[in-house]
Formats: structure tokens, sequence, C-alpha cells
């Protein structure tokens, strides 16, 4: 027998599990893209520390180094690696004004790590609605590869993710802390920020949708192309 | 002449060209695609939703106007849906007609290597071959044959080609299904929304006489805004299904004209082979040389499968051709009767690409006709929904249901 509180248990454990999975993928992303860093980091300190090296042995051969040389040599190698490893800083914040010059391509992957650095300021229903978003930005991202950039679908693209979702957010983050869930008008800045991003959300949707329509119909006719020539037309119709 | 049997063997290739498709007028174009109960049910109770939240706003609140904008935007996601695929159904129709680089070409090239090889062409076939006409040199009917050897792999080539130009039009009918089968999805949506208007209309129309009498005020209002948008996307719903259903039907002709041509293509690749078989046996009847035409034959034995009917046919043929070329006096005219049969399959195509031409230009004719109808209120629909902007527009959203 299951009692109300067994099933709310399995309601809740359900819940968790399906956010959980959500939250895995970004946070996976993010360490991903941190561990990326690190090693790019240590394999310049090495590269560097080598150069040193080499560059002390091929002074060796022709000038004594003596202790100076070699005190001198180790001076180098300690700041050359912790140089490094403080500079250059961490990547540099994205501004959404520098997307109409990001390459159509990457767009996408830039706005999501705009927008989930813009997490933070939101509101808890918002915050959710971006994390759909940050989802479908990325199924989005290799859709655009083989897109160019003139055609009107490229436009339209470039106008959501660089101009309409940032403009949205940027000018929620104005509206000060307190008149943000102030009603005006009817609605509060926070509902309109949260209606805002349910168009956005859907607009991308339909856009995935759209790209990948032309994929579909050409699966479609490949398939319908094998039976008419290799089954005979008319077994099935439509 | 003992050729009976090849006659009623090839009397019966006929390819009809389809009918031109007429002009759909739009009040017929409604109810062509049928809408289920179910949904049906689910539309009117969205309408009788939307309807009672309309007549209990006030009529000059931001809230009523808000209500009148999303009519105005009604169908018009669908409308551009449908529309934007009528764009590309005008495509096809015009690119079959100038498609006359593939097949055609083939078919062109094809009659011309054949007419070199027609006997008829060779004059009389009996008798010692004379060099200027006075040296004897060989025997005229063992050139004749040999020049069977020359152009068989220049034959063999062109029928290879009629095959890739065969799959290309099997693929393009493929193409056509899958168009059809998403304007259909198209059509059933349009469909909704007609259900959805004109449901609109009737319970908005009782709504404002029921009124008339308490609150004429808001009648007026009703009738003016309201049913007049109503009845303004009624039409432009119905023009549009009526444009859908006029591409639909061109695409079916497409598809009917490919089919006829696919077969007139077997048809002249199923002749020539048989021609040059009859060759081969009237050559080994008349000079005993014996003819190796292994291309063709190769040819012949990797199609087999695929063009199984062709491939019945050619045989019983082939087995008509060996009695008669055995048995007659006259082989020379089985041959000949052989190469008749081509001519009359590549005749019996090129009738049927000039019939084919005229309805095919009579379709497109009518479809660009309705199609730049249509781009009027597209534009309207447009306006209206960038006048409806985001804000209304969700909230009140009256589109198809899905599935």
């Amino acid at each position: 027998m299951t009692s109300e509180v067994d099933e709310q248990i399995a309601r809740s454990t359900e819940l968790l599990n399906r956010t959980s999975e959500r939250y895995r993928s970004l946070g996976q992303r993010r360490r991903a893209a941190q561990g990326e860093t690190i090693v790019k980091r240590l394999g310049r300190i090495a590269i560097a520390d080598i150069a040193i090296l080499i560059a002390a042995t091929v002074i060796g051969w022709f000038v004594p180094l003596g202790i100076g040389g070699a005190m001198l040599v180790m001076l180098l190698l300690v700041v050359a690696t912790l140089g490094l490893a403080v500079f250059p800083a961490a990547a540099p914040e994205i501004k959404p004004e520098t997307f109409h010059q990001t390459p159509l391509r990457i767009l996408p992957l830039k706005t999501e790590q705009w927008l989930d650095r813009q997490r933070a300021t939101m509101p808890a229903q918002a915050m959710r609605q971006v994390d759909g978003i940050e989802q479908r930005l990325e199924t989005l991202g290799p859709q655009l590869a083989g897109l160019d950039e003139n055609t009107p679908a490229a436009g339209e693209i470039r106008k959501l993710l660089a101009d309409n979702l940032p403009g949205l957010v940027e000018s929620y983050a104005r509206v000060p802390a307190p008149l943000r869930t102030v009603e005006r008008n009817g609605k509060t800045p926070d509902q309109q920020l949260a209606d805002g991003l349910a168009v956005i959300d859907r607009e991308i949707a339909q856009m995935t949708e759209q790209l990948a329509s032309g994929d579909l119909d050409l699966l479609a006719t490949r398939g319908r192309y094998l039976q008419i020539k290799y089954q005979g037309d008319d077994t099935i119709e439509n | 002449m003992a050729t009976t049997a090849t006659e009623t063997a090839e009397q019966d290739l006929k390819l009809t060209p389809p009918d031109p498709v007429p002009p759909v007028p739009a009040e017929k174009a409604a109810g062509l695609v049928p809408v289920d109960d179910k949904t049906r049910s689910q539309l009117e109770q969205k309408v009788d939703g939307f309807v009672t939240d309309l007549v209990a706003q006030d009529v000059n609140s931001p809230e009523f106007g808000k209500r009148v904008d999303a009519i105005t935007a009604m169908g018009q996601k669908e409308i551009r849906e449908a529309a934007g695929q009528s764009n590309r159904f005008l495509d096809r129709p015009i690119r079959a007609m100038d498609k006359d680089n593939g097949v055609g070409a083939n078919l062109t090239e094809l009659r011309r290597t054949i007419e070199e090889l027609d006997p008829g062409k060779h004059g009389s076939l009996s008798g010692p071959r004379k060099l200027f006409g006075v040296i004897p040199f060989g025997s005229k009917l063992k050139s004749y044959f040999d020049s069977y050897q020359s152009s068989q792999s220049h034959i063999a080539a062109i029928l290879k080609s009629l095959g890739s130009g065969k799959d290309e039009l099997l693929m393009d009918n493929a193409a056509i299904d899958t168009e059809r089968a998403n304007l259909w999805n198209a059509m059933g949506r349009l469909e909704q929304m007609i259900v959805l208007a004109k449901t609109m209309d009737q319970r908005l129309e009782d709504k404002a006489e029921e009124l008339d009498a308490t609150d004429p005020a808001k009648a007026k209002a009703i009738r003016e805004t309201a049913l007049f948008y109503v009845r303004q996307r009624t039409q432009d719903l119905l023009t549009q299904m009526a444009v859908t259903v006029q591409g639909y039907l061109a695409l079916d002709l497409v598809k009917k004209n490919n089919v006829e041509l696919v077969k007139g293509v077997d048809r002249a690749s199923t002749t020539t082979v048989a021609a040059l078989r009859t060759a081969v046996t009237v050559a080994q009847a008349l000079t005993s040389q014996k003819l190796v035409l292994d291309q063709i034959t190769a040819l012949n034995t990797t199609t087999a499968g695929i063009i199984d009917s062709t491939g019945k046919l050619l045989k019983s043929q082939t087995a008509a051709i060996h009695e008669q070329a055995a048995a007659s006096t006259i082989p020379v005219e089985t041959l000949q009767r052989a190469f008749q049969n081509i001519y009359d399959t590549m005749d019996a195509i090129d009738t049927f690409k000039l019939k084919a031409l005229d309805s095919m230009k009579t379709t497109v004719d009518t479809l660009s006709n309705e199609v730049e109808k249509s781009k009027g209120y597209i534009a309207r629909a447009e306006g209206a929904a960038q006048n409806a902007g985001a804000s209304a527009g969700n909230q009140f959203k009256l589109e198809a249901l899905n599935g």
C-alpha cells in the first residue's frame, strides 16, 4: 500500500531527478570550460619553462653561466610560471554590443554564456526560463553551422539573439530592484520579463523547427524514393 | 506481314497527359480537408471562452482592444505557413516544364543513334557492297550488322543515362509526396482556422443580437470591430485555402506527368533493347554471323530485376521475334518493325510532352494568378500581426490545434 506521503516522495524525487538532470548539463559544461582553461594555462607554463631551459643550455655552451647565471635561470623560471598562472585574466566579460560582429555559428554559444551570467539577477521563475532558453540555444548552435549569413533566416536569428534577448534582459536589469515587484499597468516588471522570455523561448524553438524542416523533408523524400523505386509506387499513399 | 506479335505488344503504350488544374473558388475551398469532431468541439470551446471573455470587457478598455487585435491576427500564422509553401510549389511545375535537358535530351540522342542503324536508311541490303559503287567489297549486309557493334557502347551509355534520368523523376515524385504531405498538414490547420472563424462569426452575431436589447452600444461595438474583423479574416483564410488546394492539385499533376514520362522512358529502353535483340537474331538468320552485343545484354541483365515488368515483356517479345525471324522469309522487315516500335514510343512521348506542357502551362498560369491575388491579404495579415505585437498575441492567441 502506498500512502499519500509515499506518493508525494515519489513525485518529489522525480522532480528532483528531472531538474538535477537539467542542471547537470550546464554544470558539466561550466566545469569542462574551467578544466579546459586550466589545461591551456599549464601548457603555456610548460612551453615557457622549457624555452627558458633550452635558451640557458644554448647560452651555456658558449659562455659559462656560473652560479649567478644558474640563479638567474631559476628566477626566470619562477617568474614565468607565476606570471602565466595569473595572466591573462579569466575570459573577458561578454558584451552583447559585440554580438553583431560575432559569427553566427558561435552566436548561440556567446548568448548562452552571457545569459548564464545574468541569471543571478533574475527572479526564480525567469531563472527557470533562462535554463530552458539555454537548452534551446544549445540545440540551435550546431544547426547554424551551414547557414549562410546573408539569408533572411540568419538575420532573424541574429536579431533575436543579439538584439531582442539582451535588450529585454538589460532593460529589466535597469529597473531598480524594489520596483521590480510593483505592479504597473496591470503587470509587474518580473511578469513582463517572464512573458518576454516565454516569447523568446517559443521563437527559438520555432527557429530550430524551421531550420530542421528542410532536413526532415529530405529524409522523408529519401525514404519515399526508396519505396517508389524498389517496392513500387502506391504501396502507401501519403 | 508477320509482325503482328510485336505490333500488339507495343500497342498498349498510352501516355495520357493529365488535365490542367482548374481554379478553385474560395467558397468551395472549405471542407475539402476534414476536421474531426473532437478537434471541432475543442475549437468551439475555445471560441466560446473567447467570446464570453470579450463581451465581459468594457468596450473602451484596452483589454477589449487587445482581444480585437487577437482577432485581426487570427490565423496569421497558418496563412503565413501555407503561403510560404505556395511560393515553393509554384517552382516545381515550372521546373517540370523546362526539364528538357535530362530525359528529353537523352531520348533525342537515342533517336539519332537509332536512326543511323535503321535498316530503312541503308537502302537495299542485299547484294555485294561496292567500293565507289563499282568495285565489289564485302557484303552490304555484313557491314550493316557491323555498325551495331560499333554503336553498342554508345547505346548502352544512353540507356544508362536514361535510367538515371528515370531515377531523377522518381526522386522528384518522392519529393512531391513529401511536399504534399506537408501541404495536407497546412491545409488541415487552415481548415481548423476556418472552422474557428466561422464559429466565431456565428457566436458574435448571436451575442450582438442578444445585447441589442440590453446594451446597444456594446452590440454596435461588437458588430463594428470584432465581427467586421472576423469576416475579413474568414475571407482571407478561405482565399488562402483555395490557393493551397490548387497548389496541392498542381503537385499531383506534376507527379502524374512524371509517372507517364517514366513509363515512356521504360518503354523506350525496352523497345531499343528489343530491336537490338531482333538484329542479333536477324543477323544470324541472314548472314549466319554471330552478332555479339555484350554491352546491351549486360545492361539488360543488370536492370532486369529493377524493371521487372519490362523484363517480362522483353522475354515474351524476344520469343516472338525468334520465331518470326526464323520462320519469316523477309526477316529484315521484322527488324524494320522493331525499329518502328522505337519510333512509335518516342512519338508517343513527344505528343505526350506537348500536351502535358499545355496542361502544365494552364495550371501554372491560374496558380500564379491566385498566388498573386493572395499576396495582398498576406501583407494585410503581416501588418495586423505587427500592430497587434507580441503583447496581445500570446495571451489570447487564436491558433489551430496541433496534431
